[in-house]
């Protein structure tokens, strides 16, 4: 018990409490932070949705394909986790350029794949390993058609896997300084770009504001996310008529 | 039933991963990597680099199992998951709010203390959560039998958690070590101007210096990723034997 209570208030000490101090006293407005907004959350929007897409093909195929070829793919998939991505960008900024993408909202985008799209393969791979190949064929079973099956079962079920790979994303987009500065020139202004000298910068109200929106931006996303959830997961109550229901009894 | 396709993310993946390595090798001549290789701010900029990746790394893995032995099956685990919404910038924020005016652990100190309480905020949170799904299904059976066998505690330890955890926590360690070793935004902001980490210095080498500088940080990229790859390959080498019998002891 005494340890619990220790580990308990180590944990808020360190990891809770110093997170009131972004606080803010009163709220200002920055026009320069608000002018990138809107590219901000496009590029999260289409970053996000791009490691949907790939992930789940991926994540599917690693975790319930078998044999040498898959293992060599998951290997590949991995790669950016083990290499330097900064110092590899270099040399892809150089074919970017001859491909017309650098300094582009797509050269960015296919950058910003590199340090995201790993993460998501493994959320989504063990995902499905938690769903099992068992309950997949069963639901197969229950329903024919693919795409009803996807809105009543596989993505209900995945939806804890689905709500991550969006945090995950969203946070470690919106963190990217060199990356976006090297690739997008300075002229695909992220929120990053605007942050990082804020904070080399003197002023501390100017500071706390853009750290509200680094972090305001992933909760708001992570909150839409959620209210979409409950309401798919609602309309799919109701549509099976409440005889599946067991949670609200 | 429909079983996924990895190849259009392994091919993105790999890609841009082997694409940007052949145009670095491509720009680079052999008299560049000598350069390299006797260039002190590099070498200096390796080791402090190293320091302060192995410093976090082993702090962020014995910290994070910790927790995920202590919590994993309690409701603190959501706790933890709070600085998951963080991004590293904003933890960097956190530092310069916090540990700017405090003396030895600050921000722009030579050791860098302040660089690596950043990476602990960051990264403990991650080593729990990556590590959690193993701890939560290590089976305490295994802890009964090695009493019953009457094994000495390091040896129980070793066989009923030990080995389940060794490879997992070897995979977390890589992918932090790497991250930390070439990352660019917490340095840069907390960090000194000599001697710079590595990814600050192969930044600022291809940025901020002139043209004639760019072929150096090109065979940084060679060497380091070169070498990063040789470890990894030795990582998995050693650990195979145990992997394969893990599954083995699985499936049967």
């Amino acid at each position: 018990m005494m340890k619990k209570i220790s580990v308990t208030v180590f944990v808020v000490l360190l990891f809770i409490v110093p997170l009131i101090g972004l606080i803010p006293g009163e709220w200002n407005w920055n026009p320069r932070l608000e002018a990138t907004l809107g590219t901000t959350v496009a590029m999260i929007c289409a970053v996000v949705l791009l490691n949907h897409l790939f992930g789940y093909m991926a994540g599917k195929a690693i975790a319930f394909q078998t044999g040498k070829r898959i293992r060599i793919a998951e290997f590949l998939i991995s790669l950016p986790l083990f290499v330097p991505v900064l110092l590899l960008s270099f040399g892809l900024y150089l074919t970017w350029i001859r491909l017309g993408l650098a300094d582009r909202f797509f050269g960015v985008l296919l950058v910003l794949l590199l340090p995201t799209l790993p993460y998501t393969v493994r959320l989504y791979t063990n995902g499905f390993q938690a769903l099992g190949e068992r309950m997949l064929e069963q639901m197969v079973l229950i329903e024919g058609n693919r795409f009803k099956r996807w809105f009543y079962l596989t993505g209900p079920m995945l939806r804890s896997t689905l709500q991550s790979v969006t945090l995950l994303v969203t946070v470690i987009t919106i963190s990217q300084y060199a990356l976006v500065a090297l690739i997008g020139g300075g002229i695909v202004r992220m929120i990053s770009l605007e942050v990082f000298p804020a904070y080399s910068g003197n002023s501390q109200g100017a500071a706390r504001l853009a750290t509200l929106w680094l972090i305001g931006l992933p909760i708001l996303f992570y909150a839409g996310q959620a209210v979409i959830f409950s309401s798919w997961i609602r309309i799919v109550r109701r549509r099976l008529n409440g005889s599946h229901d067991t949670t609200s009894q | 039933m429909w079983r996924g396709n990895a190849y259009p993310a392994a091919l993105l993946m790999a890609g841009m991963v082997l694409y940007g390595l052949w145009v670095s090798i491509s720009m680079t001549t052999s008299a560049d990597y000598r350069e390299l290789l006797t260039d002190e701010v590099f070498l200096e900029s390796l080791a402090v680099s190293s320091y302060v990746a192995i410093i976090s790394t082993v702090l962020a893995l014995i910290i994070g199992v910790v927790l995920a032995r202590l919590l994993s099956r309690t409701r603190l685990a959501a706790l933890l998951a709070i600085p998951l919404f963080i991004p590293h910038l904003g933890a960097a924020y956190l530092a310069i709010l916090y540990l700017s005016d405090v003396p030895v652990i600050g921000p722009h100190e030579g050791n860098y203390f302040s660089v690596i309480l950043t990476y602990l905020y960051k990264e403990i949170p991650f080593v729990f959560f990556y590590l959690l799904p193993v701890v939560r299904r290590l089976d305490s059976r295994y802890q009964e039998l090695g009493m019953m066998l009457g094994l000495s505690p390091v040896r129980r330890f070793w066989h009923a958690r030990g080995v389940f955890l060794l490879v997992p926590m070897l995979e977390a360690a890589f992918i932090l070590l790497a991250f930390i070793l070439f990352a660019y935004e917490i340095p840069a902001l907390l960090g000194v101007t000599y001697p710079k980490l590595l990814g600050v210095y192969a930044f600022d080498l291809y940025t901020q210096g002139d043209l004639s500088e760019q072929p150096l940080a090109f065979a940084m990229s060679v060497v380091l990723t070169g070498g990063l790859f040789l470890l990894l390959l030795l990582m998995t080498g050693l650990t195979r034997p145990l992997a394969t019998k893990i599954s083995r002891g699985r499936s049967e």
